[in-house]
């Protein structure tokens, strides 16, 4: 699994946030991209989910146009439709997809045990914690069985203890899906990345690329520096 | 156990805003004996008097008749206003073109005293669709701007979710927007329906074609004083009862998201 963003250009009005932006993440691994807050990391996860259209440039899935559908998109906030109860969330997008009943409710369960969200699934969003909400909209992105999964800062405002599941939930998630989050948290990206993408702007641009694990630990003061080089 | 602890959030102030309702029946019927006690005046019948007009007029002459003739109309109208209130309220909110010039004309025109209109009305749409027609419009104002505010309000976060999904503008409005749009609209709507019960009273004693509102203009040129106040009565009643229903239905949602 290879998805290329290539010269991308985007902006709103005067205010320019790609210029000839190109980057390339791979599969089976958690890409992480990391910079301060307002760099446009936001921006480049909803260029890539097509909610958003690019000026110009691309981003290909695997060499080709990506799908429609093919996406699971975690915004920061308002993740979860407020009237639709844990499982009816999950159940969305199999329901756009027209997915069958039975089929549909085997999937669901499935996720929501994957989530350790089983037992959240008659409750509305509200009365959830910020860590079971994020926890609940992946699962609708394991449910709805995308090959590619996009989030956004997904422990902001966060428990140690909620994050911690997250991050356990996200590395088993990157195993068999293209997963790309956006973080401005330093720790974070050293604690869960296999690859570290340093986004610095504006425009932006990736200004360095890096394994995560051992090797991104030894390197954390260049990444400090490279951060704040913004 | 958790739904019905939920249910009882719901039911519990229900059924005390209905204690609070029957003490200040009995407060208002108290106060209003003793006046009748001690003026003596023909225009201030005896509760009794009045309740059992009420109860003769329902049972065996044309009151029922006529609620049911009142009732058709505030429906009708409802429904109108809420079909042109939500799809031109939200042509506001979502359309440039109706943001831009849609929007301000609701807006505009939202404090014209719309009940003025009721003899243009009669020329233009006849003796029985200017009470519909004015009641719809008055209607229609609190559900438009409710639909476009609370259209306009919502995250759009949520819609970028349903796109991510692959799903359609059907899907949007199904899963987004109009769900979105019904805690302001049960409001507008609660808001818009009190206001119903009054015009159609205006607009039936307009032109006496039958309904609670004639019932009450016949019977106060006949010196009916005792019909006159069973007629206010049972129109208030109903409209209390129309308020009741959406504000249980609202609050119900409401707790559930907010």
């Amino acid at each position: 699994m290879r998805l290329e963003v290539r010269d991308l250009t985007f902006g709103y009005d005067s205010n320019v946030i790609f210029n000839g932006f190109s980057v390339e993440f791979k599969g089976s691994r958690l890409n992480v991209i990391l910079g301060p807050n307002g760099v446009g990391k936001s921006t480049l996860l909803k260029l890539i989910a097509g909610i958003i259209r690019p000026h110009s440039g691309s981003i290909l899935f695997n060499g080709e146009s990506i799908l429609k559908g093919s996406i699971a998109y975690i915004p920061q906030d308002n993740e979860l439709l407020p009237w639709l109860t844990v499982y009816g969330n999950v159940e969305l997008p199999l329901r756009i997809a027209g997915v069958n009943g039975d089929v549909r409710r085997m999937r669901v369960l499935k996720a929501l045990e994957a989530t350790d969200t089983l037992h959240l699934s008659s409750r509305y969003p509200k009365k959830l914690s910020g860590g079971e909400r994020k926890r609940v909209a992946i699962a609708r992105a394991l449910a709805s069985n995308t090959p590619i999964l996009l989030l956004d800062e997904p422990t902001a405002n966060i428990d140690p203890a909620g994050r911690e599941i997250i991050w356990g939930i996200l590395r088993e998630v990157s195993r068999e899906r293209l997963v790309i989050t956006a973080t401005h948290d330093i720790s974070e990206a050293l604690i869960i990345a296999d690859m570290i993408y340093i986004m610095s702007g504006r425009p932006a641009s990736i200004v360095e690329v890096l394994s995560g694990g051992e090797e991104a630990w030894s390197q954390s003061r260049r990444i400090i520096k490279l951060y704040y080089r913004h | 156990m958790v739904s019905v602890k939920e249910d009882n959030k719901v039911i519990l102030p229900a059924l005390k805003s209905i204690g609070y309702i029957i003490i200040a029946l009995m407060l208002v019927s108290t106060l209003w004996e003793l006046i009748a006690l001690t003026t003596v005046k023909p225009y201030v019948p005896r509760v009794e008097s009045i309740l059992s007009k009420l109860y003769i007029e329902l049972s065996q002459g044309r009151l029922l008749e006529d609620l049911m003739i009142t009732m058709r109309r505030v429906l009708l109208s409802i429904l109108l206003a809420l079909i042109s209130g939500v799809v031109l309220g939200l042509i506001s909110a979502r359309v440039s073109l109706g943001y831009k010039i849609l929007r301000p004309v609701i807006l505009a025109t939202y404090p014209i005293p719309h009940v003025t209109l009721i003899p243009i009305l009669l020329w233009i749409l006849g003796v029985e669709y200017s009470k519909i027609g004015v009641i719809s419009l008055i209607v229609f104002y609190p559900i438009a701007i409710s639909t476009m505010e609370w259209s306009l309000r919502t995250p759009r976060d949520y819609e970028y979710l349903i796109e991510t999904m692959g799903g359609s503008f059907y899907h949007k409005l199904r899963y987004v927007i109009i769900p979105s749009i019904i805690p302001g609209l049960l409001t507008g709507l609660r808001i818009a329906t009190s206001t119903a019960y009054a015009v159609v009273f205006i607009a039936e004693s307009f032109v006496l074609t039958g309904g609670v509102g004639a019932y009450i203009e016949e019977s106060w040129h006949r010196l009916d004083y005792a019909g006159v106040y069973a007629g206010v009565i049972l129109l208030s009643a109903t409209g209390i009862a129309t308020y009741t229903i959406i504000w249980l239905i609202e609050n119900a949602y409401r707790r559930r998201i907010e």
